[in-house]
């Protein structure tokens, strides 16, 4: 059965290339543009790896990941951050989150991959 | 406030650019279904010159952290000797592309020095890069040496040269200078000014010699224990 992957971020451009790469790969993949939309989607299709953008406009990428790891079926998840913010791994703020990895924006396409095969 | 501007606008870039890059890459890998000679032709030239403008804004970005003494400077003690010869080993196959020699000399008891690897190792590299991309027969040479409490790096080519009225140019940003008529692209952009402000940094000099169609020798200095540097916060910061 393939794996699923979701991918979390505001901006549907990166949504489509990221997607097309990811299927191209093998991978099943679901999007989600807002927060609300990405809590929603895990209680349904239970995804194997989730993708999030640290920068959402709405409820942002910090808050989306505090609710993620508070909910019982999603703090299993391997969850990967997506930041364009070199700064952000060094200032804390991605320390305290203590996701299960950083993808700094922009990447390309074997770095996204190296994340893919590192948790799947 | 200006820095903070540039540092958004540079994310802004840096994320769309990617994604130009990617919309092009997929289409050029064939991924979408196949193109025929013409359109690949057409979007290698969009491919091209979306890395140049990748570069370019990457240059201009750190051209400006460097001006505004925001980038924080990696001060340690290293080892020239090491450091130029990793400068080697990654542009040696460019040379060897144009059939030059590359050869590289290091005086005996080379002192350790207290800079910043990284930024240093672009300096030689970019350096070196340039030389390569000038010269189209001959050798590359980089040599190390000590004098007078200073590590005196020299990178020095065979190739087009530098008209001597534009040798103060050389390294001034966005300076346009003839190399001559036999050079494939005439315009040095940033990364020789880039250089420049990263020797002035470490309180060091940074010089161009050289003789039209012969070849240009660049030297930079860089003092054994740094004082009073030039920008803020150079200090055992790691860089971000």
């Amino acid at each position: 059965m393939k794996k699923k992957i979701l991918i979390i971020d505001d901006e549907p451009d990166i949504l489509k290339v990221m997607t097309f790469r990811l299927e191209n790969l093998g991978y099943e993949v679901i999007t989600a543009a807002t927060g609300i939309e990405a809590l929603d989607l895990i209680q349904k299709a239970a995804p194997d790896m989730i993708f999030l953008d640290l920068h959402m406009t709405g409820m942002d990428g910090p808050e989306i990941y505090k609710r993620l790891k508070s909910n019982e079926r999603s703090k299993q998840i391997p969850l990967i951050l997506l930041t364009a913010d070199i700064t952000a791994s060094n200032s804390g703020r991605m320390n305290r989150l203590t996701a299960d990895d950083v993808l700094l924006k922009p990447f390309e396409p074997e770095e996204l991959l190296k994340k893919v095969r590192k948790f799947l | 406030m200006k820095s903070d501007f540039l540092s958004i606008a540079y994310h802004e870039m840096g994320t769309k650019l990617a994604l130009i890059r990617e919309g092009i890459a997929i289409v050029l890998g064939k991924m979408a279904g196949p193109i025929n000679k013409k359109q690949q032709n057409f979007l290698n030239i969009a491919e091209r010159n979306v890395d140049k403008l990748t570069k370019l804004i990457n240059n201009v970005y750190t051209f400006q952290e460097l001006a505004s003494g925001k980038i924080k400077f990696d001060m340690r003690e290293n080892d020239i000797s090491e450091i130029v010869k990793e400068v080697q080993r990654t542009t040696a196959p460019l040379a060897e592309k144009k059939e030059l020699d590359f050869v590289v000399r290091l005086d005996d008891g080379l002192p350790g020095a207290v800079f910043d690897s990284s930024l240093i190792a672009r300096v030689i590299t970019n350096i070196t890069g340039n030389a390569i991309k000038f010269t189209e027969k001959g050798s590359i040479e980089i040599a190390a040496g000590h004098k007078n409490g200073s590590i005196h790096v020299s990178i020095q080519d065979t190739g087009c040269g530098v008209r001597k009225e534009a040798l103060p140019l050389l390294f001034r940003e966005f300076e346009n200078i003839g190399k001559g008529s036999a050079a494939k692209t005439s315009t040095t952009g940033l990364e020789l000014a880039i250089s420049r402000k990263i020797i002035e940094a470490h309180g060091g000099k940074i010089l161009a010699e050289s003789e039209f169609g012969k070849g240009t020798t660049i030297k930079f200095t860089l003092p054994v224990e740094p004082r009073g540097l030039k920008s803020a916060g150079l200090h055992g910061s790691p860089v971000s």
